[in-house]
């Protein structure tokens, strides 16, 4: 997460701007009204132009932007050089690039793949995204508490 | 009446924050704050009975300055430190130069007994006295001013209180600078010194009132974060095994979470079990937990303001 080199205090913007420097995309993202995404965090796809990010409209703003985050982290994941990861971590292996949508829908807190990669995927994504979560400025701890409180 | 007042929002941070925060600078602004302002009196120990320890040579005068100029230059460095402006920090040595600035025209001043409430009033027409009383109200001006230059352009509600708190005490400090010089300077002004003795009582205390309430403010947003991260933690955890919940908050603690941080990790669990109809909430339940996330969420928005 360090090596995304965030300002302090950052906010979703320079988070996602971070990532389109990653993964040299222009990044889009839409909330879409409707869809039966259950548990899903959200979808990404790769459009001519532009990758696309699309989570449900109808999740409070906390949660969504967790779902958002969710994807940018697959496309961390996904995009990060090779020295970001290790032998005791290894990026999960990924699927055919030349497959235009090439996400995994595997949703958090369920047991619906079995597929080994897939799932070691999810839990790094999601712990990254908590952790990226944690490390805006909406949610950072608070100096003010540190030190009034 | 403001006298009283001030002390109650005292002690009451003071005691409060005394287990936890008695570390940090701003424990000890309040603490010099108590004291500075329990020197008006506290029940039986009036100023008289207090300064009698002293030897009734008005000495209680100089103990409420100094320590309020202390709990100012605790509270100053506790403002650089929570804006990440440790070079903004004052050192020691300018506390006890503060001191000693008006301490050695205290010491100057003739015929300083007995005790009286009237003590600066009642000898200001000699110039120890007038530069006793300038010297450390300067001194209280120049400390909110650079508190307030610190404080910049932040604007959470802890941020507001303190500004518009330091403001007033600047205003009170400005007053009471005025009129010493009016008072001491200008001559046939006898009854204007009397009449407007406390002229800067207001501002300055309502302007400490209102600083003691942002910190009051910041306590009681963490204890009531607190009590909702423990509650959506438990609520979180009846998914799972008998010690989750102790795991959870080792690990937020082992890892420095805030209990926001906390409340949210587990929320999130919560709505995702919710979404898949693995977990069901009591009508009384998801009446909290909505109104958790919508904090969360009203939290983005604050954030981006």
């Amino acid at each position: 997460m360090r090596r995304l080199a965030l300002p302090p205090s950052a906010d979703f913007g320079d988070l996602s701007h971070a990532v389109e420097t990653l993964y040299g995309r222009k990044l889009r993202f839409k909330e879409i009204r409707g869809a039966a995404l259950h548990s899903t965090t959200g979808i990404v796809f790769d459009a001519p132009t532009f990758t696309g990010v699309m989570v449900a409209a109808e999740d409070s703003k906390y949660y969504s932007l967790l779902s958002r985050i969710h994807e940018l982290s697959h496309l961390i994941i996904r995009s990060a050089p090779d020295d970001w990861f290790s032998a005791e971590l290894p990026r999960p292996k990924q699927p055919q690039q030349q497959s235009r949508l090439f996400l995994r829908l595997c949703p958090r807190n369920s047991n619906e793949t079995t597929d080994e990669d897939a799932v070691r995927e999810e839990a790094l994504v999601e712990e990254l995204a908590r952790a990226l979560v944690r490390r805006l400025r909406a949610f950072e701890s608070s100096s003010e508490e540190d030190h009034f409180a | 009446m403001i006298h009283t007042i001030c002390l109650i929002a005292f002690v009451l941070v003071v005691a409060v924050r005394a287990h936890s925060s008695w570390r940090k600078p701003a424990w000890w602004a309040t603490a010099f704050g108590a004291v500075s302002i329990a020197t008006y009196g506290v029940f039986l120990a009036t100023p008289a009975v207090m300064d009698g320890f002293l030897g009734s040579r008005n000495l209680l005068t100089l103990v409420r300055d100094s320590s309020a100029v202390a709990a100012m230059w605790f509270f100053h460095n506790a403002v650089a430190a929570q804006q990440h402006r440790p070079d903004r920090k004052l050192p020691l040595w300018a506390l006890l130069l503060a001191w000693a600035a008006f301490a050695v025209p205290f010491l100057l001043i003739p015929h300083p007994g007995l005790t009286s409430a009237d003590f600066v009033l009642d000898r200001l027409r000699y110039l120890p006295t007038w530069l006793f009383s300038t010297i450390y109200i300067s001194i209280m001006g120049v400390l909110a001013a650079s508190v307030l230059a610190l404080l910049g352009f932040e604007r959470s509600i802890m941020t507001r209180l303190y500004k518009l708190g330091i403001f007033l005490m600047l205003v009170g400090s400005g007053l009471e600078a005025a009129y010493l010089f009016v008072a001491h300077f200008v001559p046939g002004t006898g009854s204007f010194a009397r009449d407007f003795y406390n002229v800067a009582e207001g501002p300055f205390f309502g302007g400490i009132l209102i600083g003691v309430l942002g910190i009051a403010w910041v306590l009681s947003v963490r204890t009531f974060w607190k009590y909702l991260a423990r509650w959506t933690l438990r609520l979180d955890a009846r998914a799972h095994d008998a010690d989750y919940r102790e795991r959870t908050l080792l690990m937020a603690r082992v890892n420095g979470w805030s209990n926001r941080q906390l409340a949210m990790d587990s929320a999130v669990n919560i709505r995702d079990r919710l979404k898949v109809g693995a977990q069901r909430l009591s009508k009384t339940d998801d009446l909290v937990f909505t109104g958790i996330e919508r904090m969360l969420s009203s939290q983005l928005q604050e954030a981006n303001r």
